[in-house]
């Protein structure tokens, strides 16, 4: 006993608190990576706090170099590549993301394929099953299988992927990215299929929105003449991509008629969980020549997405002169090539062009088996795609999802089989003779309109606006991707998924495409408003901004002598053209009521307003409190079904054309009450409930203004606070071309004006490194918070970059 | 200088040494923690000898290595994951890592002394 007690008791001592150091613990509810591992200045986070003083020459020999290539890192971090092929190049893109964003590319492609529970255990396993449910695996094989028959773009995928498993091969235990630490995983090696799946993902942000559910409730609930008049497709006031007018097609391609109502005359019942973000919108315009101070073409583009750190954009040039290749610009880690850019003779910019790219198809299950459908009279088995979900900790789940002749079954009711749904996706599709990798590559080292337009034609998926300017003064817009082909109507409402006519018939050929080249009015614009006017000839429906559209192209007619600061100032402005047509609109309204002084003080203060969301003004609270209080409560007609259905409430410029039209219309009723209220009443009701609210508010808060009334944030991936910019003191608006929401936003802002030599100007809210240790992970984003630019580099050749280098990296295979 | 106490400088000098470099080079930090078990063993001091000469040469090895790197980030790092772990300033997440390398190589020590006392 004495022995044990002595001998052996220390050394269990010993070894139980090694154990309880090196393993992951948990309390309650908590979780905590292993102690030891995550805390030793060995191996432990301290090894991933960059050091000030950084080795200014790293010398690299990999076999899969075929000559030499240099990076030079400039003193913000942005590698410019020297390669003598593109495949060096690539391989060299692939090797610096993975350096500066390793866990951010691995957790992005983890979350596409449904694999974060591997990693995060139980709690994300349903967001593994819908994204599972969703195909995004499916739609990435899909794409490799149709990339690999181009052989030259596929290699430069393979060569990216050798890029990043050549760095993940020098990883020690100590250098591996902090967040694998703290979550306590490995880095896994990269593949080709783990790019698609980025590409996939943005799909699944981009041009999975669909409203066939909603519109089908809405129809059924409201009958056709009330739906017609709330959920119109196309406000006449809107100002299209493509100038009306500006575009002739002599020859469409004829659609055969089919039945579009829906399928259905009941509600149905499914509810997407994770609805994808509504706002992922954006910016991006061309000013020509002639409309500019130097006349020299001016691009902007400011794509709006989920704002995070690490931020989604990394800058880089890349060089290959016996290629023709000599880009810079922001790309995709994850991805090769540029995504957005400007070379020696071209610059080009995307927004999402917000086409409906996602129908919904009512299956006619065989018997309650679910394993066989009916179409166009005929059997049909489900095939089965095996999803085995690994879950940290805990045991596999199986879910395996029915694929059908119209895609993967995304619902099924137990209750009510006649309303499981399939989903036909454009993201699923694997196109032959296109690859997004390949136009991007093109695009890359495109010298004119002709390499532009040519680029394109390989551009599949999620169908964006392509905005182009050229040293010769061209400038261009292109609304490019495969956009479906069908009839009036078609694909609005949920479908008869038995017979197969009901599926897309085809796709417009791309050659008519929206598109718009040097315009007589002199700019290009696109802002996720409508394509086109009422005159092209096909139909597509979608979910179409309309402010911040007709004021980008307000505000370029109006502008003469455009220079780069006055397009700094016009990305940056914060003008809510809703908030300007709201105040005209209610003010009218109200100039027969009589009001109090208080009410007058107020519309006094707001027609004083410039209309701009300012970060220290208080105008903007009180403006968003008086139109939504307002707006709650004329759509109180349809919140019996918001809670239980999937539904929208009609647009914004729909409800105020009918207070302008019919002030008396019933939907301003309010059922609650005996009266019959109309649109004034309402008016001076939100009037009132504003005013409380912003007394209230300025009694608890004297200080308040809108930025610390909407408190922007730029979360980090795993919503870790002290990874995250918990606050931005700044403005925007949704409306606002200055697109700054709770936490999307501007997720680059770049103008290029072209000349001799290309100027460019840009920013993101973050920072090169992923590394939450190194002063480059966030040191952009005050710049970017107050609304400046960084002077990007371009460098011409080799020595330039290397005078301005604070690092060099050389590769090569002695 | 007794015997004893020169004997246990030497031990002191010799663990933290070797287990910079065998903590340095490997990707297991709790090697130089078994190190000292064996030293704790070697030293035949006595038990609190034993857990003084693992305590000591950690909790100085780690709390200086850390606090190195933490100089070179400038507290940068440091701060942040102070602040994950319930707002930890960076000068007492360097103390508190002297400490769990301390007691882990303590305990190692002691229970090598352990076997070796009577």
């Amino acid at each position: 006993m004495t022995f044990i007690f002595k001998k052996v008791l220390p050394t269990l001592i010993a070894l139980g608190f090694l154990y309880l150091m090196n393993n992951p613990l948990t309390f309650g509810s908590v979780a905590l990576p292993s102690i030891g591992k995550l805390f030793n200045p060995f191996t432990g986070f301290w090894a991933n706090g960059e050091k000030l003083n950084i080795n200014p020459n790293i010398e690299l020999d990999f076999p899969e170099i075929g000559a030499n290539t240099e990076l030079y890192m400039d003193d913000r971090m942005v590698p410019h590549i020297f390669a003598q092929s593109a495949n060096d190049a690539y391989f060299v893109q692939g090797f610096i993301h993975a350096k500066m964003r390793l866990w951010q590319m691995d957790i992005s492609t983890r979350a596409a394929s449904g694999r974060l529970s591997e990693v995060l255990g139980p709690k994300t396993l349903e967001i593994d099953k819908y994204n599972r449910r969703n195909g995004l695996t499916f739609a990435a094989e899909n794409a490799i299988n149709s990339w690999k028959k181009d052989k030259e773009s596929f290699q430069y995928l393979e060569s990216y992927a050798a890029g990043v498993n050549a760095y993940i091969a020098t990883l020690t235990p100590k250098d591996i990215p902090l967040e694998f630490k703290l979550l306590g995983y490995e880095p896994e090696l990269w593949t080709p299929l783990k790019s698609a799946l980025m590409a996939k993902s943005m799909c699944n942000t981009l041009c999975r929105e669909e409203h066939d559910v909603a519109n089908t409730n809405l129809l059924n609930f409201l009958g056709k003449a009330d739906f017609d008049l709330l959920y119109p497709e196309k406000n006449p006031k809107q100002s299209p991509v493509i100038p009306a007018g500006s575009q002739i097609i002599s020859n469409p391609v004829p659609t055969k008629s089919i039945d579009t109502k829906p399928s259905v005359e009941n509600l149905l019942s499914y509810k997407n969980p994770f609805k994808p973000d509504p706002f992922a919108g954006s910016n991006n315009w061309a000013v020509g020549p002639m409309k500019t101070q130097n006349k020299k073409a001016i691009l902007c583009n400011d794509p709006h997405l989920n704002l995070t750190l690490p931020s989604i954009w990394f800058e880089n040039q890349i060089t290959v002169p016996k290629e023709g290749i000599n880009v810079y610009g922001i790309s995709l880690p994850g991805v090769p090539a540029v995504i957005i850019g400007f070379n020696e003779n071209i610059d080009w910019g995307i927004t999402n062009g917000e086409q409906d790219f996602v129908d919904l198809y009512r299956m006619k299950w065989v018997d309650d088996k679910k394993v066989a459908y009916m179409l166009d009279g005929t059997i049909q088995p489900v095939k089965w795609r095996i999803e085995q979900i690994k879950v940290k900790s805990q045991d596999d789940v199986i879910d395996s999802v029915k694929y059908t002749h119209w895609g993967p079954i995304v619902f099924e009711d137990k209750n009510h089989p006649a309303q499981d749904l399939a989903m036909r996706w454009i993201a699923h599709d694997g196109i032959d003779n296109t690859s997004e990798l390949k136009a991007f590559s093109l695009l890359n080292k495109a010298k004119n309109y002709a390499d532009y337009a040519s680029a394109l034609q390989f551009y599949t998926v999620p169908m964006q606006n392509f905005v182009f300017a050229a040293k010769n003064g061209d400038i261009a817009l292109q609304t490019q991707g495969l956009l479906p082909l069908k009839q009036d109507q078609q694909g609005r409402f949920v479908q008869d998924g038995s017979l197969s006519t009901n599926g897309w018939q085809g796709f417009i050929p791309k050659s008519q495409n929206p598109q718009v080249y040097n315009p007589s009015r002199g700019f290009v614009a696109s802002a996720n408003q409508n394509s086109t006017d009422d005159k092209y000839p096909y139909y597509y429906n979608g979910y179409f901004d309309d402010y911040r559209g007709r004021y980008l192209v307000r505000s370029l007619t109006k502008l003469q002598d455009v220079t780069v600061d006055s397009m700094k100032k016009l990305q940056n402005d914060t003008h809510s053209l809703l908030a300007e047509e709201t105040i005209d609109i209610f003010q009218k309204t109200l100039a027969k009521t009589s009001l109090t002084a208080v009410q007058k003080q107020w519309l006094d203060k707001l027609s004083a307003w410039d209309k701009n969301f300012d970060a220290k003004k208080v105008e903007p609270i009180f403006c968003e409190w008086w139109y939504n209080n307002f707006y709650a409560s004329v759509w109180d007609e349809l919140n019996s079904l918001v809670n239980d259905y999937d539904v929208l409430l009609p647009e914004d410029w729909v409800t105020l054309a009918l207070v302008e039209k019919d002030p008396s219309n019933k939907y301003f009723d309010i059922k609650s009450t005996p009266d019959r209220e109309s649109a004034p009443q309402l008016i001076v009701r939100a009037l009132d409930k504003a005013i409380f609210s912003m007394d209230s508010l300025t009694k608890l808060n004297p200080t308040i203004d809108w930025a610390n009334f909407k408190k922007s944030n730029i979360p980090h991936l795993a919503r870790i606070p002290a990874f995250s910019t918990n606050f931005l003191n700044n403005g925007g608006v949704t409306e606002a071309l200055n697109s700054v929401k709770k936490a999307n936003g501007p997720s680059w802002r770049m103008i290029v004006e072209m000349g001799d030599k290309p100027k460019g100007y840009g920013v993101y809210p973050g920072g090169q490194s992923g590394n939450p240790g190194s002063i480059h992970y966030d040191d952009m984003v005050s710049t970017w918070e107050q609304g400046k630019y960084n002077e990007l580099f371009f460098a011409v050749n080799a020595s330039e970059a290397k005078q301005k280098s604070s690092q060099t990296y050389i590769f090569s295979h002695k | 200088m007794s015997p004893d106490s020169k004997r246990f400088s030497l031990y002191f000098t010799l663990v933290i040494v070797i287990s910079f470099i065998i903590s340095y080079f490997s990707n297991y930090y709790f090697l130089s923690w078994i190190l000292c078990g064996l030293a704790g063993y070697m030293l035949n001091q006595g038990n609190l000898k034993g857990y003084l000469l693992g305590f000591g040469t950690h909790t100085l090895l780690w709390s200086a290595w850390a606090g190195f790197q933490n100089f070179q980030n400038k507290g940068l790092l440091a701060t942040k994951i102070g602040e994950l772990f319930g707002g930890v300033s960076h000068p007492q997440l360097v103390a508190l890592v002297g400490l769990i390398g301390g007691v882990g190589a303590g305990l190692f020590g002691l229970a090598g002394a352990a076997w070796r006392s009577k």
